[in-house]
């Protein structure tokens, strides 16, 4: 009898432990979860540029050395998805690692300058932006979406904002929000200057199209 | 396959034909269906298996960018398809994410990728795969209406098929049937004319080599061989009917012969008999002579000589002679004598020539008994029984005398009859003869022999001639009459055997009776009664 009751005791003193335990693991995955996270948006976001690179199809000339191994989204300005790209990006697309680069805001990274009198901008890091496949331009830089654009569009890179008139600025695609869902638009001209070639089953859900004709008539 | 025993072997081949086409058919029918649903089956899961595919990779990036309104729009392209039921596409997780129903909406419960076939029902499960990474899942549920109208449709096709098949399978083995059936009907023809008119020179025509042209080869064989064997046998029938003729001539003849040599041989016996009986008569008629012989030769004559010449010589003197000389004086006494003695001879010469006068009448006697019957054969003359029997004793009498033979006579006073009376002797004498020898080797003295007559029913009289000799074995007693049948040494099995042919001749019979080896044979000899009517 007193042996059962000392094992009684040992097995709700395990229990006490185990159940300490859980509690604590609850809680570290918790504040860790609440240390990054993105709002719903940023996440449906991350996960459709993610998808994205699997609808278009970059020249196979850029493939250079770097890219050949791997697929780069550039995020400019401050990051709004906290860890939501580091949960996707584990899985590799066309057999390529995806690789997530942050770049600074634009604003403290450019030199202005006039050229044939047009303003131009000087990006710090230019290069390293052109090399990327994907370019999200972050809400912090909406102000700077032409300039940034500017610079970039005539690379091999998909540019993704955010903005309103960003297809018009010369973006390729641009989040719309309808009925609280997240959807794009596509500007297949400015794809076509990229030499990126947009898949029809991505252009038939997008909301909105710039075309050739479109801006002809 | 016991219906089929009465029905004509023409239809029986056609049923044959018939039966075995719609067997083979009705099979590959069956198979062909039974394949065609299988094959159907397949076509229609790897058809909506592809439709899912389709449906998966145009939902690709619907599903990706969690458009359901545009993976809806594709969904609605089943609508093309009326069998298919159900459309839905699920998300990674299994949730439900688009839908197209045709009529009631049913959520599916999510499965793994494949298809399935339920009751009424095939269902398909398809990932939705971008970049090699699962997004979500297709799931098409499908009626089996197509299944079920082609297997309608084919069943029709089949049954259809089947019957024409049948009437041209019919109209085939009618015609051909005769291939077989031709043969065979016109060897049963002939056979039944062979069977119905006996008419062997029939032959059965023989148009193929196959078993049936070797049956018909057999036939006309086993034709050829009958007809010969008739007309063999008809030849021999002939040759045996003349060959029976000839016999039965020969056997006439020979009987004829036989009876005549029995019926001499059975003369030449009672004449045996009597030339025994007249033999010892004359023995004593010889011992007689010879005794007189003597007698007469040794007379006293001569001593009366001697005296006649003693008288002769004294015939001067005779006077004186015959008181005076001694030897005179005996003369008158011896005369005396002499005549004394000669008459005593003569008495007693008398009395043997009376003696042999008597065997000499004797002899006469037998000779005119056995002219007598000699003379009457084959005519029917009153007779008397008891004589007869007398006679027949008589001729073997002195044999009966010799070996010792007690007779007992048991006569009953029948009358005279009407019968051919040499020939009851002839039989008499020979059973009395038999009965003699079957008792010879009985001890002198205790030989017996009874004859008995007597009147059996109405119209028989039978003769008994019963001894107490060596009998007959029962084996012999069915053997007895045949011809050549004989116990006797030097015998020729005649006797008995004439013996019963005479009394059936009489109209009588001749039967044997014996208790068996050792105990006596009893002879019945029946004859008809047949009374003399007294005229007077």
């Amino acid at each position: 009898m007193k042996k059962d009751m000392k094992k009684k005791k040992d097995t709700r003193k395990i229990t006490a432990i185990l159940l300490l335990l859980s509690f604590a693991a609850v809680g570290i995955l918790y504040a860790a979860e609440g240390e990054s996270a993105p709002s719903k948006e940023y996440q449906v976001k991350a996960a459709f540029i993610y998808n994205f690179i699997k609808f278009v199809d970059w020249p196979e000339e850029t493939v250079g050395d770097d890219s050949a191994r791997s697929i780069t989204i550039g995020i400019i300005g401050e990051n709004p998805f906290g860890g939501a790209f580091e949960a996707i990006i584990k899985k590799k697309i066309h057999d390529k690692e995806v690789v997530v680069k942050h770049f600074g805001g634009f604003a403290k990274n450019s030199v202005k300058y006039r050229q044939d009198n047009e303003t131009k901008y000087k990006y710090k890091d230019e290069e390293a932006l052109k090399a990327c496949q994907v370019l999200f331009v972050g809400p912090s830089e909406n102000r700077y979406c032409k300039e940034i654009i500017d610079i970039i569009k005539d690379n091999c890179v998909l540019t993704v904002g955010e903005t309103r008139y960003f297809l018009e600025d010369g973006g390729i695609v641009g989040f719309v929000t309808e009925e609280k869902k997240v959807r794009f638009g596509i500007n297949l001209i400015a794809a076509e200057r990229a030499e990126l070639t947009i898949r029809s089953k991505l252009l038939r859900l997008a909301k909105r199209v710039i075309k050739q004709e479109e801006r002809n008539s | 396959m016991k219906i089929l025993r009465n029905v004509r072997i023409r239809h029986k081949l056609t049923l044959i034909i018939m039966f075995t086409c719609i067997c083979a058919l009705s099979l590959a029918g069956t198979a062909l269906i039974f394949w065609g649903q299988v094959a159907a089956r397949h076509t229609m899961a790897a058809n909506l298996s592809t439709q899912a595919q389709m449906i998966a990779d145009n939902c690709k990036a619907a599903v990706a960018f969690e458009d359901a309104e545009d993976a809806k729009e594709t969904l609605k392209a089943l609508g093309a398809q009326p069998s298919i039921v159900l459309g839905e596409v699920h998300t990674k997780s299994g949730e439900h994410f688009a839908d197209y129903s045709r009529d009631k909406h049913i959520l599916i419960e999510h499965q793994e990728d494949g298809h399935s076939f339920g009751l009424g029902r095939l269902m398909v499960f398809k990932s939705i795969v971008l970049d090699g990474e699962k997004i979500g899942t297709v799931c098409l549920k499908s009626d089996l209406e197509p299944l079920h109208a082609m297997l309608k449709r084919n069943t029709i096709i089949i049954v259809a098929v089947l019957l024409f098949a049948s009437a041209v399978a019919y109209l085939v083995s009618s015609s051909v049937q005769t291939v077989i059936s031709g043969p065979i009907l016109s060897l049963a023809g002939v056979a039944r004319t062979v069977s119905e008119q006996k008419d062997y020179s029939v032959r059965v025509q023989k148009d193929s080599n196959d078993e049936v042209g070797l049956l018909v080869g057999a036939f006309n064989e086993m034709l050829n061989q009958i007809q010969r064997h008739q007309v063999a046998l008809i030849e021999a029938n002939e040759q045996l009917e003349e060959r029976v003729r000839q016999r039965t001539a020969e056997l006439e003849e020979t009987h004829n012969r036989l009876m005549e040599a029995s019926r001499q041989a059975g003369m030449a016996e009672v004449a045996t008999d009597v030339l025994h009986n007249v033999g010892n008569v004359l023995n004593s008629v010889n011992v007689a002579t010879t005794l007189i012989r003597e007698k007469v030769s040794n007379s006293e004559v001569s001593s009366l000589k001697k005296v006649t010449d003693i008288v002769k010589e004294h015939v001067a003197d005779i006077g004186t002679f015959l008181t005076e000389d001694e030897q005179g004086r005996h003369i008158p006494l011896y005369l005396a004598e002499v005549s004394k003695a000669l008459i005593d001879e003569q008495a007693d010469n008398i009395e043997k020539l009376r003696s042999l006068t008597e065997n000499v009448e004797h002899i006469k006697e037998i000779v005119k008994t056995q002219q007598s019957y000699a003379k009457v054969s084959g005519i029917e003359v009153p007779t008397s029984l008891v004589e007869l029997v007398e006679n027949a004793i008589q001729i073997n009498g002195a044999a009966i005398d010799r070996h010792g033979i007690e007779l007992v006579r048991d006569f009953a006073e029948v009358g005279p009859i009407s019968i051919d009376k040499q020939k009851v002797l002839q039989i008499l004498v020979n059973l009395i003869s038999n009965a003699k020898y079957a008792m010879s080797r009985v001890e002198k003295g205790k030989k017996l022999l009874a004859i008995r007559i007597y009147k059996h029913g109405a119209d028989k009289v039978w003769i008994e001639v019963a001894d107490n000799g060596v009998g007959i074995s029962e084996e012999d007693l069915t053997k007895i009459f045949t011809h050549g049948f004989t116990t006797k040494k030097d015998g020729h099995g005649f006797g008995l055997h004439s013996g019963a042919l005479t009394a059936g001749e009489l109209g009588g019979s001749l039967t044997a009776q014996s208790d068996g080896v050792g105990r006596g044979a009893t002879f019945t000899l029946e004859l008809p009664f047949k009374p003399v009517k007294v005229t007077q």
